[in-house]
């Protein structure tokens, strides 16, 4: 015992004897104390995701239209938004100094972009199959890592493609993917697409295409009608390996379409040489990620840091609340700390008993903080970081 | 393929070898066809890199598809060099690299033939695109994919240039002088000629000769509808010369009008059993062929003239 | 020896104008155990308080056990308090939130002038049986009857063996019967410690348990 008596321990059983109220302000506490640093936390991991994939996306070509739009198709495969470059664009930029990946994100798959690439792509970012394979040939797929977890997809699974555009029934078809591999969690939108060779991507669009659907009663091996394709009306097409021999594309190889196509140069000098070429050349250009996201994150920033102030008026009122609850708690107790004066408490002890509680809710409501700030960060670290 | 040089082919372990390229550290360089590896072994003779083709090299090209491994492979490869001219078909379904694909007939003036769907051998049924693939009977049109092969190779790393251009220019010595051979045995004027198999195409522009592409097999003996398209053609002008990409059956030749001259050229796809490739070699023995036909025109003369003792 | 000594005391209490409590002279000898008998608002409760150093005087002196309270600083008077001192305070006075036995025990959490040991856990239960409270020593004080925490409150006066225990109308939530019985162990417990009681009642039950009475008239009516 102190010299001022059990301080603590009365303090102690006095909460204990209230948890609903301890719990309720320690709570309240929490909240004032963990929201902002959630936000803040929050921020700054999206903050260093976004700006960590738009590194990693060092240019991005397509066609004039919104830049935003076309940094974000590209890095984050949002469908849609840009209009399309030819394939003949891809060879004539290519060089030795930059690893030009094709890129055409028009469709989806079970809700997925399905990510029309090539192998470059997968170099580029380093993207290894933890299990299976990456695509070999049209209608392969390789899945990423939580698209797979989401779906649970497994290497040999098959998924068909999603028709969305109903009204375009002009070429449009709807393409059995089979998951030949799913890659290794990468904490960016890697993760969460289907990755197709380009070629398979065109057959999505109708542009590459053999010469017919499977029969009714057809299935691909180790499916069945009902997991394979639905009740979908429209039968995929055959991709299986008799049948692509028979695939042809509709038009030269040079018209085909891409979305964009993401450059990753070797070296600066390379980049600035791109970016002079593309510069000279009409009909396309060229967008820096980190640029685009510079930009947006100043806006990040200014809603940030409103969201920041609004936070702190909640918890400077949350606080005074929770201040006013312990005064009132204090108050309506007077009774109680007159006795323990009488009976000849230490002139100490009360006031050490009244800072105890007041500290043990404090530190219960900072370790809540702590806790909610601390799983919202992994979860958000588990998610973002590559 | 036809089925007597698949036989042939297959008997014998002929280089270069047909085995999945093995991805490695070093540079490597994988060849779609059997003619673009011709040319890169012959420019790139010497240099530090591994080349490999692809295909097994008495694959049908209109059929062969890689497997999985093979593909997983060759997207390592650091330059892919292919015939194009839609001769690969697997190249249209398959995920290759976007920019260390080659295609090396893409500075070829495209010759568009007849779309048409056949079958030969036991390979199956397969249709022929817009597009005559079979560039490299052509020596110029060869020579440019020989320029375009080498401009590839001389982007890789490790690259001897010296190397490179020296090969390079023996090799246009070559076939300036095999295109000069042929040009001097086509014969002159030109008889009607017509081809087994649409195989000839830019071997005829070259020569200045229109060849008819009638799709026959030469194992069996044609359908009464071909048969009567034989006729027509057979019968348009003097000593009609049918070629062949492979010997055609006795029974095949006594179907046939017996006014047509039989002549069998090597389509130049794949090595002779138990040789290697050699390019300028086999189409020496096309320069022959066509010869015998100037040589023969003469009515007392044999009808049934190959190359390679291909008569019968 | 005197365990309570008064001299001229004299207490104003501000904001009551014209109340004023004087005696000039009051000894209570050693081991007395006394009723102190009155009307309400005779001053009892006063009377108590200032013994037990809670009220100050405003003049005049009052000595505990021969030490005088007024000389005492604020942490020295109540350190005196809980070491010397036990106070049974009028109505409910039990922390409601501790158990039974924790309420008994409170004084030994108050400051360093009491050592709680085996020997007090001990005590706490004797006086809690001797009190007929054997049953609810783990019961929560919130959920006692008055009658059953005065009887609480009186074991926590006790339970530190003071030399003098004050008690403000501690039987005021008791029936006759239980009062009698309460006030009979009270004495015989202070009579086996040798304390010096001095229970402040009006009630004739008290008045009549306890070996010795004195009006608070005469308490007052003692001054010159």
């Amino acid at each position: 015992m102190s010299l001022s008596g059990d301080a603590g321990w009365l303090a102690l059983r006095a909460l204990v004897a209230a948890p609903g109220r301890s719990l309720a302000l320690s709570a309240a506490l929490g909240i004032a104390f963990g929201m902002p640093a959630l936000t803040l936390s929050a921020a700054a991991r999206a903050q260093q995701a976004l700006q960590h994939r738009a590194r990693e996306t060092p240019v991005v070509i397509g066609a004039p239209g919104d830049t935003f739009d076309l940094a974000f198709a590209a890095m984050h495969f949002r469908p849609g938004g840009t209009r399309p470059l030819p394939w003949a664009t891809l060879e004539q930029l290519a060089a030795p100094g930059v690893l030009l990946a094709p890129m055409h994100v028009v469709h989806t798959a079970d809700g997925a972009p399905v990510v029309g690439t090539a192998p470059e792509y997968f170099e580029a970012r380093s993207l290894v199959a933890e299990r299976g394979r990456l695509p070999a040939v049209v209608g392969e797929a390789v899945a990423g890592a939580s698209a797979a977890r989401v779906r649970g997809l497994q290497v040999g699974h098959t998924l068909r493609s999603d028709l969305e555009a109903l009204h375009d029934l002009s070429g449009e078809a709807p393409l059995t993917l089979t998951i030949t591999g799913i890659l290794e969690h990468t904490g960016t939108s890697d993760d969460n697409a289907l990755f197709t060779d380009v070629r398979t991507a065109w057959a999505l669009d109708g542009r590459l295409h053999g010469h017919g659907s499977l029969r009714a009663d057809e299935t691909l091996p180790g499916t069945t009608r009902a997991h394979a394709y639905g009740s979908g009306a429209v039968l995929p097409a055959d991709t299986r390996p008799d049948a692509l021999g028979a695939f042809h594309l509709h038009g030269g190889l040079a018209e085909q379409p891409l979305t964009a196509i993401v450059a990753f140069p070797k070296a600066p000098r390379d980049r600035d040489l791109l970016l002079d070429r593309i510069a000279s050349a009409d009909g396309i250009r060229a967008v820096r990620p980190d640029r685009v996201v510079s930009e947006l994150l100043a806006i990040g920033h200014r809603v940030r840091d409103g969201l920041l102030v609004f936070l702190g008026l909640v918890g400077t009122a949350t606080l005074a609340l929770v201040a006013l609850c312990l005064d009132l708690s204090r108050r309506l107790r007077a009774e109680e700390t007159a006795l323990l004066r009488r009976l000849g408490a230490h002139p100490m002890l009360v006031p050490r008993m009244h800072a105890i509680e007041s500290a043990t809710l404090i530190g219960l409501g900072l370790a809540f903080a702590a806790l909610m700030t601390a799983a919202a960060d992994t979860a958000l670290a588990q998610a973002m970081t590559p | 393929m036809t089925p007597l040089l698949a036989i042939l082919t297959g008997c014998v372990s002929s280089p270069p070898s047909s085995a999945v390229p093995e991805p490695t550290a070093s540079v490597s360089v994988v060849a779609g066809s059997v003619t673009v590896h011709h040319l890169a072994e012959r420019i790139g003779a010497g240099q530090p890199w591994e080349l490999s083709l692809l295909p097994p090299v008495d694959a049908d090209p209109g059929t062969w598809r890689p497997d999985a491994a093979a593909v997983s492979a060759t997207q390592a490869a650091d330059l892919i060099l292919l015939n194009g001219a839609g001769y690969e078909r697997w190249v249209t379904t398959t995920a290759l690299p976007a920019t260390r694909v080659v295609r090396t007939a893409d500075g070829v003036p495209p010759l568009q033939t007849g779309r048409r769907t056949h079958s030969h051998g036991s390979d199956g049924a397969h249709s022929h695109g817009d597009v005559d693939p079979h560039t490299w009977m052509d020596p110029r049109a060869y020579e440019t994919q020989a320029v375009a092969v080498h401009a590839a190779l001389s982007r890789l790393p490790g690259a001897d240039s010296t190397a490179l251009d020296a090969a390079l220019h023996a090799l246009r010595d070559q076939l300036g002088q095999l295109d000069a051979d042929l040009q001097a045995a086509a014969p002159v004027p030109a008889p009607p000629m017509a081809s087994n198999h649409p195989s000839f195409g830019h071997l005829g522009r070259r020569l200045g000769l229109s060849i008819v592409s009638l799709d026959i097999d030469p194992a069996v003996p044609p359908d009464a509808g071909t048969m009567a398209d034989i006729h027509d053609w057979a019968a348009s002008g003097e000593m009609p010369v049918m070629l062949w990409e492979a010997q055609p059956s006795a029974a095949v030749m006594d179907a046939l009008p017996a006014t047509v001259v039989h002549l069998t050229l090597d389509p130049l796809e794949h090595p002779r059993p138990g040789r290697g490739y050699a390019h300028a070699e086999q189409a020496q023995t096309n320069v022959a062929a066509l010869r015998s036909i100037s040589r023969r025109r003469a009515p007392a003369e044999s009808h049934r003239m190959g190359a390679g003792g291909g008569g019968r | 020896m005197t365990a309570v000594s008064i001299r001229d005391l004299t207490l104003r209490r501000p904001g009551r104008a014209g109340f004023a409590l004087q005696i000039s002279r009051w000894d209570v000898p050693r081991g007395a155990r006394v009723a102190i008998r009155g009307p309400s608002g005779c001053g009892k409760s006063t009377l108590l308080s200032l013994i037990s150093g809670e009220l100050e005087a405003s003049a005049g002196s009052i000595s505990v056990l021969g030490s005088p309270i007024g000389a005492m600083d604020s942490a020295a008077r109540s350190a005196f308090r809980l070491r010397h001192v036990g106070l049974v305070p009028q109505g409910d006075t039990l922390l409601p939130w501790l158990r039974v036995r924790d309420n008994v025990l409170l004084p030994y959490r108050l400051g360093p002038a009491l050592q709680r040991d085996p020997a007090a856990l001990a005590r706490a239960d004797q006086l809690l049986s001797a009190l007929g409270m054997d049953h609810l020593h783990d019961a929560r004080a919130a959920r006692l009857s008055a009658g059953e925490s005065q009887r609480v409150a009186i074991a926590r006066a006790l339970v530190t063996q003071p030399s003098v225990l004050l008690a403000d109308e501690p039987t005021s939530a008791l029936d006759t019967g239980s009062a009698e019985r309460v006030l009979h162990a009270i004495d015989a417990l202070c009579a086996a410690q040798g304390t010096t009681a001095l229970i402040a009642t009006h009630d004739p039950v008290v008045v009549a348990a306890m070996p010795a009475t004195v009006d608070m008239a005469g308490i007052i009516g003692g001054s010159p």
